[in-house]
């Protein structure tokens, strides 16, 4: 007995020795922090991908106010074939390992978008150092490279503020997933935030991005088209991924400003013969936020009919939109046709393989349905700023 | 000491989460799309009428093993040779887990540690449970880990509410239609179907006439928590990227990011995980040496553990990288083991247990 016990101490022994930490063993500062990633068309067909790496050191003397001007990051820039061979290629020109685990966001310039991004998805789901909690952006007229460049003075890295500020005003970090969940589908086509580069003013002395485009996808993924500013909310919201929106409405006697969050949308389908018709339902409470009519909000025989007029105006605006994005792109990006599939399981059968040819000649019914529950911290306006005598 | 019916439950409770959460989800996925969650609530009730075949047999044999009690059905030889066929089979199968385990966890904590360590490590740890303690440490190991992984899971499943696209789940039914949910359901049910050890255990239970219910329920808690599972990850995933992510469920966790301060959930996740992966190998490992020892007529069995494990170790690494992960699912155990070993071999044992209980009674 005690003869076994020995031969097991030893083989514990041995099994320590031999511990996992030795192959695997990586100390945090021999990790270079690679949080953004651009992918871009480069010239005879091959990829470039810059990588936006953080330089740790600098973290302290930027904290400090010692460092500033100073970068917290490099842009290592690459050009292949493949993601993969990019990675090794970037991993060739620093000192530390790559560390995929924290990146944010992907940006891919639009020469790359309208050429086809099929081949450059895959990575993205099947490298387990990666997580998929990332946000994906098309860059306007531009270069995926040229974002991470950028110096924001909100954070040393200008992929996080995209993130951030794509969160804010449209989608957030789930739009890798988002759009994966679109690839592939018969009745839906991808839609991915696009992020623009607004130049150097007097003002500013950093140049400073802008999310407010949506690029429109194919289902070659392809990007065939794209909406901005209040299009591409309208985009979202009949999507179903909209969580608020502030949009002014011109009124006959002034401007109204309306905060409307809680935002919901439910489309129901008929099909009678080759008449596709879909009746879109957009719903949200609403909270003023700034009343340049005539109306009297606080009232509520004036308030009434003014969220009609509102209600109504907003339909027929995303119904435009709606009716833009049929004629001129052709692409379901709202996912009418998943609606369709819902409700008409057996019906889409017959008619999702010719979709993309049904899709421009649905007949769209936008119902915005906006109620103001709040006028805000005033009721009637200030007297003195437009009161009725 | 014997095991309770309390440690039973959770016995059978971990290593049947263990591999419902882990491995059956994706292939469902695939067979059934969106439908794969009545696939296995299908696979549940599969999972729970061969459970009940299989204790009813121990039941009747309660003081025996498998190994034994069909030598006393068949008669020496035939007996021998299902006890035998029994063994082989669940040499595979804990090769086959003990292999996937590894690479597992080499594809996402350890990159650069070769497979033959983490495979070593585990077999060590699985020989010292067996030697120390038998089989009634194991049952007091998953006593411990089983409350832990329910609890883990659970609190993922709640964070992961947020993720969730309800949308994706319709339709139900018009998309896939019967044949495919009832085909999707055979790949839990199989794995389910692992309950069938309990023909080896029943000796070492305290109370074997009561023990219906704990087993049962401790199928019927994986099988719920796998329909769970598979609507949350079709609704945060789709069917398309749900259907090839090779371990679903931990990329899930992966994705929870609850207000930007809970986040890479997976390694807590997937460190209860391990233990419970453990308890499972390691009663394989008893099975196989007890059952071994009783097959050969080895007085001491605990001489076998060693052999066993060295067997086990062994065949867990030959396939490595020439056969896909979940091959031996697909080609062996759903097609093969599931009909005979599962299904078919435990009615006819039933039926001739119930014959000769008939015979000896009029005699």
């Amino acid at each position: 007995m005690k003869k076994r016990t020995v031969i097991l101490g030893l083989f514990v022994l041995l099994v320590l020795l031999v511990l996992p930490g030795c192959w695997d063993r990586h100390e945090i500062n021999n990790y270079a922090f690679w949080i953004g990633t651009a992918l871009d068309a480069g010239k005879d067909g091959k990829l470039v991908k810059s990588a936006q790496v953080a330089i740790p050191a600098d973290f302290k003397s930027i904290r400090e106010g010692g460092g500033k001007g100073q970068r917290a990051n490099i842009v290592l820039t690459a050009s292949g074939q493949t993601v993969g061979d990019l990675i090794q290629q970037i991993q060739d020109k620093l000192p530390r390992k790559v560390f995929l685990g924290h990146r944010r966001a992907i940006f891919i310039g639009e020469k790359l978008a309208r050429k086809g991004i099929k081949d450059i998805m895959d990575q993205f789901t099947r490298n387990t150092d990666t997580r998929m909690r990332t946000d994906i952006f098309v860059v306007n007229n531009g270069e995926g490279k040229d974002v991470l460049k950028i110096n924001s003075p909100f954070n040393q890295f200008s992929s996080i503020v995209a993130v951030d500020q794509d969160r804010y005003c449209r989608l957030g970090d789930t739009a890798l997933r988002d759009v994966l969940l679109d690839i592939g589908r018969d009745g839906i086509r991808p839609a991915m935030p696009m992020i623009d580069i607004a130049p150097k003013n007097e003002q500013e002395k950093h140049e400073v991005i802008e999310v407010k485009s949506v690029a429109i996808f194919n289902r070659d993924l392809q990007m065939v088209g794209e909406v901005t500013g209040r299009e591409s909310l309208e985009l979202f919201w009949v999507k179903g991924v909209l969580q608020n929106l502030l949009i002014p409405e011109e009124m006959e006697t002034g401007n109204i400003t309306i905060y409307e969050s809680n935002l919901k949308k439910n489309i129901r389908t008929t099909i009678e013969g080759d008449r596709i018709k879909a009746y879109v339902k957009l719903e949200g409470s609403g909270r003023v936020l700034e009343n340049n009519t005539d109306i009297d909000i606080s009232v509520s025989k004036e308030r009434i009919p003014l969220e009609r007029k509102l209600n109504e105006l907003k339909s027929k605006q995303v119904e435009a939109t709606v009716k833009k994005i049929q004629k001129q792109y052709g692409q379901d990006v709202f996912g009418i046709g998943e609606e369709i599939h819902r409700e008409h399981p057996y019906k889409w059968k017959e008619i999702k393989h010719k979709w993309d040819e049904l899709f421009p000649n649905v007949e769209v019914t936008v119902k915005v349905k906006i109620k103001i529950q709040n006028t805000g911290a005033i009721g009637k306006r200030v007297p003195g700023i437009g009161d009725r005598k | 000491m014997k095991i309770s019916t309390w440690q039973l439950f959770w016995m059978f409770t971990t290593l049947e989460i263990s591999m419902s959460i882990w491995l059956t989800i994706s292939p469902t996925i695939e067979i059934a799309r969106q439908d794969a969650w009545i696939s296995l609530a299908v696979a549940g009730l599969i999972g729970v009428a061969v459970t009940f075949i299989c204790i009813r047999v121990s039941q009747r044999h309660s003081a025996l093993t498998l190994v034994e009690f069909a030598q006393k059905l068949f008669g020496k030889w035939i007996g021998k040779l299902i006890g035998a066929l029994y063994i082989l089979m669940w040499f595979s199968v804990c090769s086959d887990i003990l292999r996937i385990f590894s690479l597992f966890v080499k594809q996402y904590l350890f990159h650069e540690t070769p497979i033959w360590i983490i495979a070593a490590l585990m077999v060590a740890a699985m020989v010292y449970v067996n030697y120390a303690g038998s089989v009634e440490a194991i049952a007091r190991i998953s006593e411990l880990m089983g409350p832990l992984l329910l609890i883990g899971i659970f609190i993922t499943f709640g964070l992961n509410i947020t993720n969730l696209h309800p949308a994706l789940l319709f339709p139900v039914f018009a998309d896939t239609g019967a044949m495919p949910i009832i085909r999707g359901s055979f790949v839990n049910a199989s794995f389910l179907g692992e309950s069938m050890m309990i023909m080896m255990l029943t000796p070492f239970i305290a109370n074997s006439q009561k023990m219906l219910k704990p087993v049962l329920l401790a199928i019927c808690i994986p099988s719920v928590i796998a329909v769970i599972a598979a609507i949350m990850i079709i609704a945060t995933f789709g069917t398309n990227v749900g259907s090839t992510l090779v371990f679903p469920y931990f990329s899930m966790v992966r994705f929870i990011n609850y207000l930007d301060f809970i986040q890479n959930m997976d390694v807590w996740v997937m460190f209860v995980w391990i233990f419970c992966v453990f308890v499972k190998l390691a009663i394989y490992l008893f099975i196989n040496s007890y059952g071994t020892a009783q097959l050969l007529g080895i007085k001491n069995w605990k001489v076998m553990i060693f052999i066993s494990a060295i067997v086990i170790y062994v065949i867990s690494l030959v396939p490595a990288n020439i056969v896909g992960m979940l091959d031996y699912a697909n080609y062996v155990w759903i097609i093969y083991v599931f009909p005979i070993f599962i299904v078919g071999l435990p009615i006819v044992l039933l039926l001739v247990s119930l014959l000769r209980g008939r015979q000896t009674a009029r005699a």
